[in-house]
C-alpha cells in the first residue's frame, strides 16, 4: 500500500499543482490509499488527475444506471443483454444506409 | 464515454421504461457498457410526458434522462421539414418522424415497441431493436 496523507482542500495556491488542477473544476484535493499495482499504474499517466476523474465518473455513472433501472422495476438478465450486445455488433445495411443519406438529402 | 450514439429510443420505448420493461433496461446497459450514447429526441420526451399517467411516472421519466449514457437531442431548425415530411406516413406523429431523422443523421438503431409503425418512417431493411 501507498501512504496517504489526511484529506485536505485546496485554497487557491497552487504551488506545486500538476497541470489538471489549474483547469476549471478541478479544485478539491485529496489524498489516497492505493494498491502498488494501481499507484504504479497511474505513475504512467500523462495527467494522473484527469486519469482518476474519468475512472471515477466511470463508476459514478454505472451505479446511476443502476438506480435509474431499478426505480423503474427492471431487472436484467444476462440472455437480454447478450441479444443486444449481438444487434448492437450488426452493421446496419449498406443499403438502407444509402436509402437514409438519400432521404436526408445527402446522397453520395 | 465516447460522443457516439448507438440507439435511438422513440416514445414508445421512454413508456416501456416506466413500465418496467426489461428489455430498455437491457439495452441501456449494454449501450452504457460500450462507452456510448442512447439518443431521445425532444418531441420522442414530449410525447412521453403527454402520455404518462401521473406525476410519479413523468419524475420516473425525468430520471432516466439523467442517466450518463442519455443524450437529449432538440429539433433543429434544419430538420424539420424533413420531420414532418415523415411524419405524414403515420398520421402525422412527428415523434416518429423526429426519431428517423436522428437514427439516419447518426447511422443508429432505432429501438421502440411498435416496430410496424416505426418501418413507416425508415429506408427498407434499417436497424429496428424491437422492445415488445
Amino acid at each position: 500500500m501507498v501512504a496517504v496523507d489526511p484529506p485536505r482542500r485546496a485554497r487557491g495556491n497552487t504551488d506545486g499543482a500538476t497541470g489538471i488542477d489549474t483547469l476549471e473544476g478541478m479544485t478539491v484535493k485529496r489524498s489516497v490509499s492505493l494498491p502498488d499495482d494501481v499507484a504504479e499504474w497511474l505513475d504512467q499517466q500523462p495527467n494522473v488527475s484527469a486519469a482518476i476523474t474519468a475512472a471515477v465518473r466511470a463508476q459514478m455513472g454505472g451505479t446511476h444506471l443502476d438506480e435509474v433501472l431499478r426505480r423503474a422495476g427492471i431487472e436484467v438478465t444476462e440472455a437480454g443483454r447478450a441479444r443486444w450486445r449481438e444487434r448492437l455488433a450488426t452493421p446496419i445495411p449498406a443499403d438502407a444506409l444509402a436509402e437514409g443519406r438519400r432521404m436526408l438529402g445527402r446522397a453520395e | 464515454m465516447s460522443d457516439e450514439i448507438a440507439v435511438v429510443f422513440d416514445a414508445s420505448a421512454l413508456t416501456a421504461y416506466i413500465e418496467g420493461n426489461a428489455s430498455v433496461g437491457e439495452l441501456m446497459l449494454e449501450v452504457a457498457d460500450e462507452g456510448r450514447q442512447v439518443a431521445v429526441p425532444a418531441t420522442c420526451l414530449a410525447a412521453a410526458f403527454a402520455s404518462v399517467a401521473d406525476e410519479i411516472d413523468a419524475a420516473l421519466l425525468a430520471l432516466m434522462m439523467s442517466a450518463p449514457m442519455i443524450r437529449l437531442l432538440p429539433l433543429d431548425a434544419d430538420d424539420v421539414r424533413d420531420t414532418g415530411k415523415l411524419a405524414r406516413a403515420v398520421d402525422g406523429d412527428i415523434s416518429f418522424g423526429q426519431a428517423a431523422i436522428a437514427a439516419l443523421t447518426h447511422e443508429a438503431h432505432y429501438a421502440t415497441v411498435q416496430p410496424k409503425v416505426a418501418a413507416k418512417v425508415l429506408p427498407t431493411n434499417w436497424s429496428i431493436l424491437d422492445l415488445a
